[in-house]
């Protein structure tokens, strides 16, 4: 999971950092509204990651036995 | 201090201080708040009664530990006024670079619940702790490890939660109706500064009360409803947006028009061609890294994970989360292009804060019942500083009742007694809030990333080194906690009283730190906090065999808290 965190990082702050720091106005590239840079940058890859979350919680994150919970912790042992 | 708390007269000023009129709106908002409002103390009293069952504490501060899917999820996020009033600031300020400012929480789901979620929410169980400060007394069997955390929680939750309470304030302000028989004064310097006073103690009360009826599953329910309602409000917004401004491809160029190149590329626009950058390299890495381990050790989220029902309801969440992020965040920023667009002269010192507040009054005016309307997407902000003013309040309170008073002071409380702590707790909170946000912060975000960056450079390492490494002691933890939340404190002591020359780099705001290296300060912390955490912890003593045994190998329900 820290994986997908490392590559997500990784791959927007360079797609943001190398096509849209330092721009000009009259370079700029709309992609459905968004500059280039950001849809590149950020809007495909959150797409990408909820994607990938969904399909990576379903398999690496099993169900597991939680433990048993107490009855009653507002015990210090003392009352309550 | 003399610049932080300005006279009245100057924080009236500063109200009227635009060049851009308040907006006229009809009592349709006002009504929707007030029935927003009804609706959350009712969400109290119904959840007064469902915490009645059982032990108070587990009742009130832990809801019985029932959170099923739609509640963890919607409700362990960290969003709050800021998400609606700084966050948005931020972008109507800057431009489309703080898409990248905020993008990491495209993974904040994954990571955070993935990571933590259930080895926590059994941790929780096996020491049978109900707060965080619970957790890691019990795991290391130590009350000063408690007390300690206790400190710190108080600390920045008091510094989130002030930020909230200037959030809803403004919400109620801009929504209060302009003439008839609710208007004010005839001064206009004065009425907004007013309102503002009026709007503070409403939303102060509202929140203090259904808090103090239903504790931790209040909080949650009304997360949970502030979560949905929120999502409705900004998809309205963002269709009315999109809708005025001319699409996304205009409002684009006309906020381009507005403002200037930094509008549209990195490192973000400056008002005024000041030689200040907002997001340089350096501050887009640390800000990826903020929102995802910020959000992994901030106390409010650690309990709710304490609280889920089981790993299935874990598992779901992070679908859920991970939607629901996707359909909050994107379509804010693009809410906030199209409102620079639409209303380009909000000084951005002073009134970018309430751009989606005018936006949504502005951009539903002209349809019938828009005041409605405009009140529906004016709940959502309002909601989600309520929401989170709550969870905060009962995290407090948890920490206050239940490590000072409980366990130092009284330990033989009887249900009433733990009960009225609690409230007098969250009574005194609400009301040193008021004073506080009485003269209003310029920035809410800059408190909020301030405190986030210090909660999660204090609890961040300390959480998983409990929950993943049996060689981790008492000591070493301490060491952890102490050395994460020092650094961050070091480096914005630094940057508030500027002992060294400040870089331009960042927001600009009074309250700011000094960015080592071009690094947020919580980047400092947690490397800080990694490196004493374990040194320490294998200088020192081995912990007690037979109690990592039980946190780590047992398969009975024993807790360690009822062995004390």
């Amino acid at each position: 999971m820290s994986g997908i965190w490392l590559v997500a990082m990784t791959w927007s702050i360079s797609v943001c950092y190398l096509m849209g720091y330092d721009r000009s106005a009259t370079d700029l590239k709309l992609v459905l509204g968004f500059p280039d840079w950001v849809f590149w940058g950020i809007v495909v890859p959150w797409i990408t990651c909820t994607v990938v979350s969904c399909v990576f919680g379903a398999i690496y994150v099993r169900d597991g036995n939680l433990g048993v919970d107490l009855e009653d912790t507002d015990d210090l042992g003392l009352g309550g | 201090m003399g610049d932080v708390l300005p006279s009245v007269r100057a924080v009236a000023t500063v109200f009227a201080q635009t060049t851009a009129p308040p907006p006229n709106v009809g009592m349709g908002a006002m009504v929707m708040l007030v029935l927003f409002i009804a609706g959350s103390i009712w969400i109290g009293v119904t959840a007064n009664r469902v915490t009645r069952k059982g032990g108070f504490m587990k009742g009130f501060f832990l809801g019985n530990r029932g959170l099923g899917v739609w509640a963890l999820a919607l409700t362990a996020t960290i969003q709050s006024g800021g998400t609606f009033m700084g966050f948005p600031s931020l972008v109507y300020s800057h431009g489309w670079i703080v898409a990248l400012w905020i993008g990491s929480y495209m993974v904040v789901p994954i990571t955070g619940f993935g990571i933590l979620g259930k080895r926590l929410a059994q941790l929780s169980r096996r020491t049978g702790a109900i707060t965080v400060p619970d957790l890691f007394r019990n795991r290391f069997n130590s009350p000063a490890l408690g007390l300690t955390c206790t400190v710190f929680i108080l600390l920045y939750l008091s510094f989130l939660m002030f930020a909230q309470f200037k959030a809803g304030a403004i919400v109620l302000q801009m929504a209060w109706p302009s003439g008839g028989e609710l208007t004010l004064s005839e001064e206009v310097v004065s009425v907004s500064a007013q309102r503002y006073h009026i709007g503070l103690i409403i939303f102060t009360v509202t929140v203090v009360s259904y808090t103090l009826l239903g504790g931790f599953l209040a909080a949650v329910w009304t997360d949970l409803f502030q979560s949905l309602l929120m999502f409705v409000g900004v998809t309205i917004l963002l269709a009315a947006s999109l809708y005025a401004a001319g699409g996304l491809e205009q409002a684009t160029l006309t906020s381009l028009a507005n403002t200037g190149p930094g509008f549209v590329s990195g490192p973000g626009y400056i008002a005024n061609g000041a030689d200040h950058q907002f997001l340089p390299l350096s501050l887009a890495v640390s800000f990826f890294i903020i929102w995802v381990w910020g959000g992994v050790g901030a106390p409010a989220g650690l309990v709710r994970l304490m609280a889920s029902q089981d790993t299935r309801v874990i598992r779901k969440s992070i679908y859920l989360l991970s939607l629901y992020n996707m359909g909050i965040y994107l379509p804010l920023i693009i809410i906030c292009i199209c409102g620079r667009a639409l209303i380009p002269d909000l000084d951005a010192t002073k009134q970018s804060d309430q751009i989606i507040p005018r936006l949504a009054i502005m951009t539903t005016s002209g349809w019938p019942g828009g005041s409605f309307v405009a009140g529906l997407i004016l709940a959502a902000p309002f909601g989600a500083v309520l929401a989170t003013v709550s969870s905060y309040l009962v995290v407090l309170s948890s920490a206050v009742v239940r490590d000072i008073y409980q366990r130092l002071l009284n330990p033989a409380a009887d249900r009433a007694q733990l009960r009225r702590a609690a409230h007098l707790t969250m009574i005194a909170a609400g009301m040193i809030s008021v004073l506080v946000s009485w003269y209003p912060v310029d920035y809410l975000q800059v408190f909020i990333i301030f405190s986030t960056s210090g909660a999660a450079a204090t609890f961040l390492v300390p959480a998983i080194m409990a929950c993943y490494w049996r060689r981790a002691t008492e000591t070493g933890i301490f060491a952890s906690m102490l050395s994460g939340a020092l650094t961050v404190l070091i480096l914005y002591v630094i940057g508030i009283f500027e002992l060294l020359p400040l870089q331009p780099i960042g927001a600009v705001a009074k309250f700011r730190p000094y960015f080592l290296c071009g690094l947020d300060p919580l980047i400092w912390g947690v490397l800080a906090s990694t490196g004493s955490g374990v040194v320490v912890s294998w200088l020192s003593k081995p912990p007690d065999e037979e109690l990592v045994a039980l946190m780590f190998d047992a398969t009975t329900g024993e807790a360690v808290g009822s062995r004390q």
